[in-house]
């Protein structure tokens, strides 16, 4: 058995002192040290960004792949490999801008892996530029000196429309609350999609206020309906699982169809 | 732990294998965070204050040590991180992530440090006094203690950096930021 620590890799994170991201990386190690994980049989998948970084510094296999597109190559890997523990992960840019496709359709697929958005509203390796997430009176950046001026993007409201079977948001001020989360969200047979409010302290030192603003909702339903009610009436600074439904995890097998008799399936 | 009026009902109050499975970890953790933000500071080439937090995690080291040999006898539960029955999200003596900045200088990483020190001390003495089991009561007295004397020990070098009299701490880095946030190119 590990213990946490011994699931950090020697690399040392270059994330700024404060940066949210520590605590994610913690939560990761302490989820992996409760569920035993070997370090073999786990695959952290990232895009591009401060917080795809993030598996350079655990000791396991990590793929830091392409801007937006760590998705579909853990959705991928996780077919051809289901018995790997996959865990897909970036920040708000990554995930929600140029992989925004991504994210609709790995939802709605419900392949059985982990995605984990560490959403501090700013591109942060890029010198502060607003995200999707980023409040539409964000005046920080001068390249939108009157903020963004458009409504933020809702993740978790569209995890939940687009079909994710496991929705929860934590916060970087509580990363053992957010190993409980990974820990649930491992064993969920589906897509459990994590929003993580990471604060960054350098570009936006207003989310300081978080540690104060941050609050627990424990309203998880299994009802859809139910969720969807929370979630557009939520203000964005709750944590806590909000929606939990197995149903069917893609691809979907068949067990007649062998690689003998593949092409006759598709015979028009 | 969030209702108080419920702790006193928690195993942390009424079994010492328990209370102590969380004086180790309350120790480990506050090293451990410690050593990773000294790390952070040596990335970003703040070798002043890398060293000073590193003086800081060694202590801390050295109080885990003493805090696991103190148990060495003892056979005690083993927890995931959310277990533990701490007053807020965090064991008591570790940096709150929202306290660090990398423009930060070494007299708010003494202060940050003072602040945890204090944080241990009133949950030990929280325990001393309200708990009803006498055994413990001893330890979480001994600990308070123990705790109090850190905090007066990093007063002191706070104190020392304030009157200037420690030329190696007074020596803050500048704080001019050469490379500030928002500028696009």
């Amino acid at each position: 058995m590990l213990s946490a620590k011994q699931y950090k890799s020697g690399v040392k994170p270059i994330w700024c002192p404060g940066c949210g991201h520590f605590a994610v990386l913690n939560a990761i190690t302490k989820a992996f040290a409760a569920l035993e994980q070997a370090p073999e049989d786990a695959v952290l998948v990232s895009g591009i960004g401060c917080s795809s970084r993030l598996p350079a510094y655990i000791n396991s296999y990590g793929f830091h792949g392409v801007h937006g597109r760590a998705l579909p190559v853990a959705a991928g890997l996780k077919v051809a490999r289901p018995d790997l523990n996959v865990i897909a992960m970036g920040g708000d840019g990554d995930g929600f801008s140029i992989g925004g496709n991504h994210f609709l359709h790995a939802s709605r697929r419900n392949v059985d892996i982990v995605y984990i958005v560490m959403d501090n509203e700013v591109y942060g390796m890029t010198k502060g530029q607003a995200s999707p997430t980023t409040p539409a009176s964000w005046e920080h950046s001068k390249l939108t000196p009157h903020g963004p001026e458009v409504r933020p993007f809702q993740p978790c409201a569209i995890a939940l429309a687009s079909g994710a079977s496991f929705i929860a948001r934590g916060y970087s001020g509580d990363p053992n609350g957010l190993a409980h989360m990974l820990f649930e969200a491992v064993q969920h047979p589906g897509f459990a999609f994590i929003q993580v409010l990471s604060q960054c302290p350098t570009f936006c030192p207003e989310q300081k206020q978080w540690k104060e603003t941050v609050h627990l909702e424990e309203v998880c339903t299994d009802d859809p309906v139910k969720a969807a009610a929370f979630l557009h009436g939520d203000d964005g600074l709750s944590k806590g699982i909000f929606y939990r439904q197995p149903r069917p995890t893609w691809p979907v097998e068949h067990p007649d169809t062998q690689p003998t008799n593949l092409r006759k399936s598709f015979e028009i | 732990m969030s209702a108080g009026a419920d702790k006193k009902d928690s195993p942390l109050w009424l079994d010492r294998a328990v209370f102590l499975a969380h004086s180790v970890a309350l120790e480990q953790e506050a090293a451990d965070r410690m050593h990773e933000l000294a790390e952070t500071m040596a990335v970003h080439n703040n070798p002043a204050l890398h060293e000073l937090l590193s003086s800081l995690a060694a202590h801390s080291d050295s109080h885990a040590l003493d805090m696991k040999a103190l148990c060495r006898n003892e056979t005690l539960p083993r927890f995931k991180a959310w277990e533990y029955s701490w007053p807020d999200d965090e064991s008591p003596e570790i940096f709150h992530y929202s306290s660090v900045h990398y423009l930060m200088s070494a007299e708010d990483a003494l202060q940050s440090a003072l602040e945890v020190e204090q944080s241990a001390e009133t949950f030990y003495r929280d325990i001393a006094d309200n708990a009803t089991n006498p055994a413990i009561k001893q330890l979480a007295e001994q600990f308070a203690t123990e705790e109090q004397e850190h905090a007066r020990s990093i007063a002191n070098r706070l104190s020392a950096l304030k009157a200037g009299f420690q030329n190696d701490l007074s020596k803050d880095p500048d704080q001019t930021d050469f490379d500030p946030p928002h500028t696009p190119e």
